[in-house]
């Protein structure tokens, strides 16, 4: 009797462990939030001073994840990834772009990456297409901003 | 012949009375065939006397008999233990729980384990206004609005 308690023992072994690690591994258990990232896409005109259109995101995120925005545009497709690593006290924002054309059917593409050192709570702006387009009138900018997190959010 | 070998018999048992076994002597001193046969009565004779006690015999033999026909009635019937059942519950409660342990311990150091998995990317999808139609062919920028400190490319 010992060799078979043992033998069928050994079995339930042999299937429980791999399957509970392969289950564990199968649920991705998030990384707590580390920070509140709000990112509000604008159109405003060329000052600035008027707000045409916005569309305010606000996310909570740990550091190292990448938060993404894809804006469809008339005759463009935008995607904007922003990520949030601490640095000291600081925060370093890091903000990748790419940008397909939509034009006779055919796209090109262009990418940036930018970084930056912020504050907690500076307000950063970013500007896909560039600033100072005196044939437009109206400019697209992305608004970011980042705080610790609020556990009461 | 019958006759005379009923005469030794007896003969050799001591149960001729004289004058008879006086004479069945001389026969047997002075006829071969008479010699041959009292020589034969002696060898069974001895050999009779050599056997066991025919009661221990016959007791041995009831000892075989009694252990074959046991034998036999269990060949037919089989014991069965009044714990069987209660063995095979034991088994199957001490096989799961011990799978149970060794299977929490797994999910444990799963649970603990690092992550290999990808980031998750959280991505909001916008659509921006019809009538926004900037140029492509600007440079991005990545700009601090408190200290209009300029991002690193």
């Amino acid at each position: 009797m010992p060799l078979r308690v043992w033998s069928l023992a050994f079995f339930l072994v042999a299937i429980f462990s791999p399957v509970s690690a392969v289950a564990q591994s199968s649920v991705d258990k998030p990384d707590p939030p580390a920070v509140d990232i709000s990112l509000v896409p604008r159109v405003v005109s060329n000052s600035g001073s008027k707000i045409l259109w916005e569309d305010p995101q606000f996310f909570s995120s740990p550091y190292g994840r990448p938060l993404t925005m894809s804006l469809d545009g008339e005759n463009f497709f935008l995607r904007v990834s922003v990520t949030v690593f601490p640095q000291d006290s600081r925060y370093l924002l890091v903000v990748q772009q790419e940008v397909v054309g939509k034009k006779d059917g055919h796209g090109h593409m262009k990418t940036s990456v930018q970084s930056l050192l912020c504050t907690p709570g500076d307000r950063l702006v970013f500007y896909p297409f560039g600033r100072d387009d005196l044939k437009n009138n109206q400019e697209l900018l992305l608004e970011i901003m980042v705080q610790p997190h609020d556990k009461s959010h | 012949m019958k006759t005379e070998l009923y005469l030794l018999s007896a003969h050799a048992d001591r149960e001729v009375g004289p004058p008879w076994d006086q004479e069945i002597q001389r026969r047997i001193e002075t006829d071969p065939v008479w010699a041959r046969e009292w020589q034969t009565h002696q060898k069974v004779k001895a050999a009779l006397a050599g056997l066991k006690d025919p009661a221990e015999l016959e007791a041995s033999q009831k000892q075989v008999r009694d252990r074959l026909e046991a034998f036999i009635e269990i060949k037919q019937n089989p014991i069965r233990h009044e714990n069987t059942r209660l063995n095979f519950v034991r088994l199957l409660t001490t096989a799961a729980v011990f799978g149970l342990i060794v299977g929490g311990f797994g999910y444990w150091m799963g649970s603990h384990a690092a992550s290999a998995s990808a980031s998750t990317v959280a991505e909001v999808h916008v659509k921006l206004p019809a009538n926004y139609t900037p140029p492509l062919n600007g440079d991005s920028e990545l700009i601090k609005m408190t200290s209009f400190e300029g991002s690193t490319r």
